[in-house]
């Protein structure tokens, strides 16, 4: 009998911990479902009955048509794909170079290097703001996605080269040493042997990177603003703020910039989690 | 196959000197062993053999040529890792292939090499396996297998059995002596354990801080270690030391006085004036219950019964150095109690206060004529 | 030797010398530049030296400095709500996602997660449209709990804006302070916990007296973070309440009081020099914050070796 009463209030304490995290839950994604399944709804039902999921008589999908023919969407995610593909690219590609000098090899610069590394860090690219524009307009690259990749590469690399050599330490030294006496160069050893064993590192950076890329508002805003070169955030962004009467277009851009990060995290989430909490998570 | 000279090496960490001037002759063939307490720099000194470790000074002759400034793979040695280090996403046979790839040689040789060595090592079965999928032991043996397959004039071994447990250690050091003694390569290998560095070497090389205390054949370094380090370091339990007092020389060798022992005379050349102070050492396993021509007291705290042989802790006479005593069998002795423990001088060891050892007149053994000394003894 | 240490330079600097390039021209060259930017003003198609005028006319001139106490006080308004409900919910959340017994975990946890992967932007319209009362989601869902008398326009009345706004980030960040502190907690050896059962703590003392002591360092950890990430925040009130921060400025903050000085609106025009300068006061602030977590908190905290 003894026993069994801390039992009972165990169960019923972790009762109320699985409600209250259902709770948080569904707070947490209710909102963007809402928006979801709302975007194909009639425009009656989206305000009749806002709740209930589309059926039979109320799937209506007259927002994306609207959003089909006001803008260009499909340019919007080319765009986007290209900065945030281009950008990504080079961010792991000189990232996972940069780390490997900074955490193979020691010499004189090296601490002063990833200290001047740590200060981009610390203080938001957004801050230089008006120095990049000038030097983006001196450069001739307004209004084309090579501004914005060289910009979000400066970015993201240093959380990309901390990141990188934490797991970079990880990496054997007998291995490293191995392939060097089995003839292998600096290169084939980072692209050959390190960057194999660190894949997952390198993925969760990935996602990591290309998250704030694509969903950053503010340097499309000023450095790529034209109908050529605007992104899905920034055409969602505009488009929203002139269609503000039509639910049914507003819903449907706003799904449209939502679903791509849906689909990407729910492929990742995994990894991504294991690598934010470094590898801690079973 | 090739000698290595390794001269006047010095390797600096910033203001820390790590090795210090190192000079080393390892004649073609032998298997020479490095051993030395952690932090002795005789890692150090292997991954600067390799070519892996950049040197602040000296040179590194391999079969005659200086190769200090070589890249590893250009050195025409090859090494075993203490982690093995092998290729995590590459088979077995890709493992041991890959120096040979990369060196750009032909299809069919490569094939051919790695056959020939898998057979060797008897590792044929494994080749399409990954390491992942090894035992530790079948791990160890794709090392070396890699090492040999790339022919080098000098083999390398950074601890490659410290990761095993006892039984297959046992088994891998038999391996490789075998190996040694069929390949008649250069090879040096680098540990921390005395059993590895006195059943498998020709030549022992004792580091400490950065310099070689002393080098030369198991035995010889076993029975007459040049200072206090060396015969600390060899020898297992290791050897006893003893406070005492030079009080004169004769042609029978030193003459001394022990606080709790009493007075003897150790049989060692160049004996020191009288009034000197001294370090005597004592080997646990010579001590004995019957025989040796003097005896000491000791208090004794701990017995360790292990079936083939007793060890006995304890101290001195009350609060005096503590002693570690060695027997023969299973003798019945109780903790607590003072046991008289008696020694023969001719197997003491004496120190000058400076550490060198006085030569010891008692030989030991006969050393052969080849330079290859006897094995298997297991002090 | 010789030869051998160039060739190690060459591949040292051919490894590091794109990133630092890019790096350097992008991150570093424009801050030092819109420093450089704020000494100067524009006369015509000049750039003329103006000393410290362009700080000046910020701190001094009512038309700016009240905008800069008016944005830098919604800030540290908008830093507070995110320390008050955002850092004890995410705490509290990865406390109950560490129990080891807690099941569907993966799940929460990516669900929990979620609202940080998606755009400002769009967080801010889905909440938009959420509490408008054209749409009447929230006053229905506050009607089905007979509360329906608490509804307001939140978004559009100058008392709540600001709050709403806070909210609104909290939800979307929650997620990053909470997987933060939920890998802290998860590095704590299961020794030290054991022990300390042994020692007789039951859950919450286990929580209190061991886990979140060694969890401090990352708890201030997310602070700084939360701090650099408010100061540095536009995305949000830009897309739902516009570059003035309506209604009246209330939800003005310093990102958007620089965009609209920098690129002007239909009250004043577009000012480079003072947008520089605004973007140097928040600079400053950052470094003042950074500064006071590098070598106040992070020394007075006692990191243990886990």
């Amino acid at each position: 009998m003894s026993a069994a009463k801390p039992r009972k209030r165990a169960s019923g304490w972790s009762l109320f911990i699985y409600v209250a995290l259902a709770a948080y839950a569904a707070s947490a994604i209710f909102p963007v479902l809402l928006v979801v399944y709302n975007s194909i709804k009639s425009k009656k039902a989206i305000f009749g009955q806002p709740l209930s999921l589309p059926g039979p008589g109320t799937i209506d999908f007259r927002g994306y048509e609207t959003v089909w023919e006001a803008a260009n969407f499909p340019r919007y995610f080319l765009n986007s794909g290209i900065v945030t593909l281009g950008s990504l690219g080079l961010t792991l590609l000189f990232g996972v170079m940069a780390a490997y000098a900074l955490t193979e090899f020691r010499f004189r610069m090296s601490r002063w290097l990833s200290l001047y590394i740590t200060i981009g860090l610390m203080v938001p690219i957004r801050l230089g703001t008006v120095a990049i524009l000038k030097l983006v307009m001196a450069l001739g690259l307004m209004n084309t996605p090579t501004a914005l990749i060289l910009v979000y590469t400066a970015m993201n690399l240093p959380v990309t080269v901390l990141i990188l050599s934490v797991f970079m330490n990880t990496v054997s030294q007998d291995l490293k040493n191995a392939a060097r006496v089995d003839g292998a160069g600096e290169y084939r050893i980072l692209f050959g042997h390190v960057i194999p064993l660190i894949r997952p590192a390198i993925a969760t950076v990935a996602v990591f990177t290309m998250i704030p890329v694509w969903n950053d508002l503010w340097f499309p805003l000023i450095l790529a603003n034209s109908e050529a070169t605007k992104t899905v955030i920034l055409g969602a962004q505009q488009f929203v703020g002139q269609y503000f009467k039509d639910w049914n277009a507003m819903l449907a851009a706003l799904t449209l910039s939502i679903v791509p990060t849906l689909i990407l995290y729910l492929l990742f989430s995994r990894q991504l989690i294991a690598g934010l909490t470094r590898g801690a998570v079973k | 196959m090739a000698d290595l000279t390794l001269s006047n090496i010095v390797k600096n960490y910033g203001p820390v000197e790590v090795l210090k001037n190192i000079d080393l002759h390892v004649p073609d063939g032998e298997f020479v062993v490095f051993v030395g307490p952690s932090g002795c720099g005789k890692s150090t000194l292997l991954r600067a053999i390799a070519g892996l470790e950049d040197l602040s000074g000296g040179s590194i002759k391999i079969g005659g040529e200086d190769v200090a400034d070589r890249a590893p793979a250009q050195r025409g040695i090859a090494m075993v890792f203490q982690t093995y280090a092998l290729y995590p996403h590459k088979s077995v046979f890709d493992n041991m292939a890959y120096g040979l790839k990369l060196a750009r040689r032909p299809r069919d040789q490569i094939r051919a090499e790695v056959m020939k060595v898998a057979k060797i090592l008897e590792l044929e079965a494994l080749l399409d396996r990954k390491p992942a999928q090894l035992s530790g032991g079948q791990r160890q043996r794709v090392a070396i297998g890699r090492a040999i397959v790339r022919d080098p004039k000098v083999f390398l071994f950074d601890e490659p059995l410290s990761n095993l447990d006892a039984a297959l250690r046992g088994q891998m050091r038999i391996e490789i002596a075998d190996l040694h003694a069929r390949l008649k390569a250069t090879m040096v290998y680098v540990t921390h354990d005395q059993i590895e560095a006195m059943t498998m070497a020709d030549r022992i090389v004792v580091l400490n801080a950065g310099r070689i205390e002393q080098q030369g054949a198991p035995l010889e370094l076993y029975h007459h270690p040049a200072n206090l380090f060396v015969a600390g370091f060899l020898g297992a339990p290791s050897m006893n030391f003893v406070p005492a007092r030079a009080i004169g020389a004769s042609a029978a060798g030193a003459e001394i006085e022990v606080e709790g022992i009493g007075r003897l005379t150790v049989p060692v050349d160049g004996a020191p004036a009288a009034g000197t102070a001294l370090t005597l050492g004592l080997r646990p396993h010579d001590f004995s219950l019957e025989r040796g021509g003097m005896d000491c007291e000791i208090d004794t705290v701990l017995v360790e019964p292990l079936g083939h042989e007793t060890i006995v802790y304890g101290a001195l006479r009350d609060g005096g150095p503590r002693m570690t005593i060695a027997l023969e069998g299973g003798p019945l002795l109780r903790t607590g109690v003072k046991t008289r423990f008696r020694f023969d001088p001719a197997d003491c060891h004496l120190f000058g206060p400076d550490g060198i050892a006085y030569r010891r007149r008692k030989q030991h053994f006969t050393p052969l004529a080849s330079g290859a000394s006897e094995q298997g003894a297991n002090p | 030797m010789h030869s051998q240490a160039r060739r190690k330079f060459w591949i040292i600097a051919s490894l590091l010398a794109p990133a630092l390039a890019i790096y350097t021209v992008f991150m570093i060259y424009p801050l030092v530049g819109t420093l450089q930017t704020t000494f100067y003003q524009t006369d015509g198609k000049l750039q003329v030296f103006a000393g410290l005028d362009n700080y000046r006319k910020l701190f001094f001139e009512p038309l700016f400095s009240h905008q800069l106490l008016n944005a830098l006080g919604n800030n540290f308004y908008f830093f507070f709500i995110h320390m008050l409900v955002q850092n004890p919910i995410g705490i509290a959340l990865a406390a109950v996602l560490s129990v080891p017994t807690l099941r569907f975990k993966g799940l929460f946890r990516s669900i929990f997660f979620l609202p940080t992967m998606l755009s400002v932007v769009v967080v801010g319209f889905i909440w938009q449209l959420i509490l408008s009362p054209l749409w009447g989601v929230s006053s229905g869902l506050l009607g089905a709990l007979h509360l329906g008398f608490l509804f307001k326009p939140w978004l559009g009345l100058e008392g709540t804006a600001l709050t709403t706004l806070s909210l609104m980030s909290v939800w979307q960040n929650i997620g990053i302070p909470m997987m933060l502190i939920y890998a802290a907690l998860l590095s704590i050896p299961d020794e030290i916990l054991d022990a300390a059962r042994i020692d007789g703590a039951n859950g919450w003392e286990l929580f209190w007296g061991t886990k979140l002591p060694l969890i401090m360092p990352t708890i201030a950890l997310t602070a700084i973070l939360t701090f650099i990430g408010n100061f540095n925040a536009f995305d949000l009130v830009f897309a739902t309440q516009g570059a003035l921060g309506l209604p009246n400025f209330s939800t003005d903050i310093l990102g958007t009081f620089m965009f609209r000085t920098f690129f002007g609106n239909n009250l004043q025009q577009g000012d480079l020099n003072l947008g520089a300068t605004i973007a140097m006061v928040m600079f400053f602030i950052i470094l003042v914050g950074v500064s006071i977590y590098l070598f106040v908190v992070q020394r007075r905290i006692t990191s243990y070796q886990l």
